[in-house]
């Protein structure tokens, strides 16, 4: 299913919420996503995981456009050529001088006209509303609370088929026949479309939800934790039926989740994130036996294994996690780290590739 | 489109119909133009519903219905008050039979004698007489009539416009809310019966001006409430949801925010029934309402008010004609009575708590 066609690449993405209060107005930011970069290739299943807080729910937010970015492009379909030239430009960029004060060099203009162009075409930042609002039918979202994401006074039927109503793609008979289908898909009874929210349980709910984001037949669905409010018997049930309707329409997820065994099981890529930033991003499997980042290894020490015998050494970590108003300086890390060095105060250890798609932000595991 | 059991397999050719070089611009028209084919065949009606659709539709909606139906029977204050106010409609109902008038007369005018006022249970005078003779019996059948149109009046068009410009205010936020609310403030800041007063008293004294100083001093409190309730409910994710797929902002507000914010609203509309009527009454019955002589519960307690302590001598009894005032008084007290009883049932009704989740 999967292909090597990129389907969304995220860069830089900023999220920065100003805090508001004090006499004086804002007096600071929380920066919820700080510089985030991932792609996620058509077909395939992307982790996104993270204690809370850490950003990884704006994230998949931001991507949707839900809440409007503060920072960086996301760019939909853009073809790979075009996706190189766009990195060696931004390279290009970074290495010219610093133009003085406001002037800038005829390099520099160049250099960002090209890649104004670029996003002009590839990057949803630079779309109007309008067209981002008729763009929401290649995205959609399947939300962690199902208690809370239907409307209480909305019957199944209308919930499901506004989406198509909106965008003026059926009416009528062939609208009831594609609801009727769509309810089946999901698992439910085409009677369930005339009762409303009150009459089903969370994990029927949930399946609802389903329902309404595959209507419009998106090609992005992010997965906001599905399965979190859910119990654990339902949640295996949702999960395969993700896993079933992806491989049924060959559809693309972001599954967002702090549950990592059912990021085991879903995904196909899994990006680790800590307090705004990716520190890890990697296959599953390359990821769960071969944990660079001392956070991820600590995420994955604590998974619960179901055999009371077995001995883990787990590993706490220490401390809360720091504020995303005031991050500490260097390796975000570094406070809570144990192999902890005296450059992670100083110096952010960027996000490298060190091989087969492995990508890590520790200065320990790029210099090994 | 695999979901689909039929032949609109849309979502096959817009993947491939959308031109690679901007997929963002090109996804949109083809859809559209996709869709007119598959429809070749069979042409549904154009309303497309049939009796059985529309059964299918209204089902789930009376059930709801039954059940607060049922919620209502066991709430006995509701009912109490339900079964008040049936009286005063029926009253209302029935006026033309109950106190006939006399052709080309208008009903709403007390017939009168100008004698002096006669006591209840006088043959002729069901409830006795008041000022001028005038007929307390005919004014209380028709006063009815008077108090129910006028209370739903303004409490309607005060609630259609607190509804829309609470509702604006609450979603759109910023510039638009600051304006309304101080609006709001403007209003609330006098009391609602003073300021009454006050546009009333500007105002030739007819039914209409009265309506329309009640509904300007009852918007505010209106908007308010609505105002809250869309604050509140516009951060469930269902409405984020509605974002999500794409739904223009009105929709949003009208389709998924105000049909979740509007049953305390319905609760308030129940007890300010009962509110406005007393205020009308009050404004009548300091002088700012309609003029004496009129069918309207305050004016003709107004009018009572000086025979209080009156002696009037009716064949051969002397009597204080207590009963020109407290009569229409008992009627407001009624009227009110009723719907503060409904009001408070539905909002025990209306209690998420209570209700089934």
């Amino acid at each position: 299913m999967m292909s090597d066609e990129i389907l969304i690449d995220v860069r830089g993405l900023q999220k920065h919420f100003p805090i508001r209060g004090g006499l004086m107005g804002s007096t600071g930011t929380i920066k919820a996503v700080d510089g985030v970069n991932i792609y996620i290739r058509k077909g395939e299943t992307l982790g996104l995981v993270g204690e809370s807080g850490c950003g990884k729910t704006t994230t998949g937010r931001c991507i949707l456009h839900l809440t409007k970015p503060t920072g960086g492009n996301i760019y939909w379909k853009m073809p790979a050529d075009i996706r190189s030239k766009l990195i060696e430009l931004e390279a290009e960029l970074a290495k010219l001088p610093e133009g003085n004060g406001r002037r800038k060099s005829p390099e520099q203009k160049r250099i960002e006209g090209e890649i104004d162009e670029i996003r002009k075409r590839y990057s949803l930042e630079k779309q109007p509303s309008e067209s981002l609002r008729m763009m929401r039918k290649n995205m959609q979202i399947v939300f962690q609370d199902p208690y809370s994401s239907l409307s209480p006074r909305m019957l199944i039927k209308d919930i499901v088929s506004e989406p198509l109503l909106i965008h003026g793609i059926m009416k009528g008979e062939e609208l009831k026949e594609y609801v009727r289908s769509l309810i089946e898909t999901v698992g439910l009874n085409p009677e369930h479309l005339y009762r409303y929210p009150h009459e089903f349980s969370g994990g029927q709910r949930q399946r609802i939800g389903v329902a309404r984001a595959l209507a419009l037949n998106p090609e992005l669905v992010v997965l906001d934790e599905p399965t979190s409010a859910l119990d654990v018997s339902v949640q295996a049930q949702i999960l395969n039926m993700l896993n079933d309707l992806q491989s049924r329409f060959g559809l693309t997820y972001l599954f967002i989740s702090h549950d990592l065994s059912s990021v085991r099981y879903m995904c196909d890529r899994v990006a680790v994130m800590y307090l705004g930033k990716i520190v890890e991003l990697a296959p599953k499997t390359e990821l769960f036996e071969r944990p660079l980042h001392p956070y991820t290894e600590a995420l994955l020490s604590v998974i619960p294994i179901p055999d009371p015998k077995a001995q883990k050494n787990k590993l706490t970590l220490s401390g809360e996690i720091p504020s995303p108003a005031n991050p500490p300086s260097g390796c975000r890390f570094h406070t809570r780290c144990k192999y902890r060095e005296e450059r992670c105060e100083r110096e952010e250890p960027p996000l490298m590739d060190i091989g087969g798609e492995h990508l890590v932000a520790c200065h320990r595991a790029s210099a090994k | 489109m695999p979901i689909s059991t039929q032949g609109s397999d849309w979502g096959e050719i817009m993947v491939t119909e959308s031109k690679p070089s901007n997929p963002i611009a090109s996804t949109e028209g083809v859809v559209s133009e996709v869709h007119g084919a598959p429809f070749d065949g069979e042409v549904p009606t154009k309303s497309g519903m049939t009796t059985d659709d529309l059964m299918e539709e209204l089902r789930p909606r009376i059930r709801e219905i039954k059940n607060s139906w049922s919620l209502i029977r066991g709430n006995w204050t509701a009912m109490m008050g339900l079964m008040l106010i049936s009286f005063v409609v029926g009253v209302a109902l029935l006026a033309p039979i109950l106190s006939p008038v006399a052709p080309f007369a208008d009903p709403l005018r007390l017939p009168m004698d100008f004698g002096t006022p006669v006591p209840p249970f006088t043959p002729g005078h069901p409830l006795g007489t008041g000022e001028d003779g005038a007929d307390l019996w005919h004014g209380l059948v028709w006063g009815a009539r008077i108090t129910i149109t006028t209370s739903l009046y303004v409490v309607l068009t005060a609630a259609l416009i607190g509804l829309v410009l609470g509702a604006v205010s609450g979603y759109y936020g910023g510039k638009v809310d600051e304006v309304i609310m101080r609006l709001t403030d403007i209003f609330l800041s006098l009391p609602a019966l003073i300021l009454a007063m006050a546009v009333a008293a500007v105002l030739p004294r007819t039914m209409e001006n009265m309506m329309f100083a009640l509904v300007l001093v009852w918007w505010p409190a209106y908007a308010r409430l609505i105002r809250g309730q869309v604050l509140s409910v516009r951060e469930n994710t269902y409405v984020e949801a509605a974002r999500a797929i794409g739904a223009k902002k009105g929709r949003i507000l009208f389709k998924h925010i105000v049909p979740n914010s509007i049953s305390p609203l319905v609760v308030s509309i129940t007890m300010d029934l009962g509110a406005v009527a007393l205020t009308a009454a009050a404004l009548s019955f300091i002088g700012f309402g309609v003029e004496s002589g009129y069918a309207e519960w305050g004016r003709m307690a107004s009018d009572g008010q000086k025979w209080m302590f009156a002696l009037v001598e009716y064949e051969g009894i002397k009597y204080t004609a207590w009963w020109v005032a407290t009569i229409p008084s008992l009627a407001i007290f009624i009227f009110t009575m009723g719907f503060t009883l409904i009001g408070d049932g539905l909002r025990d009704i209306l209690d998420p708590r209570l209700r089934r989740s």
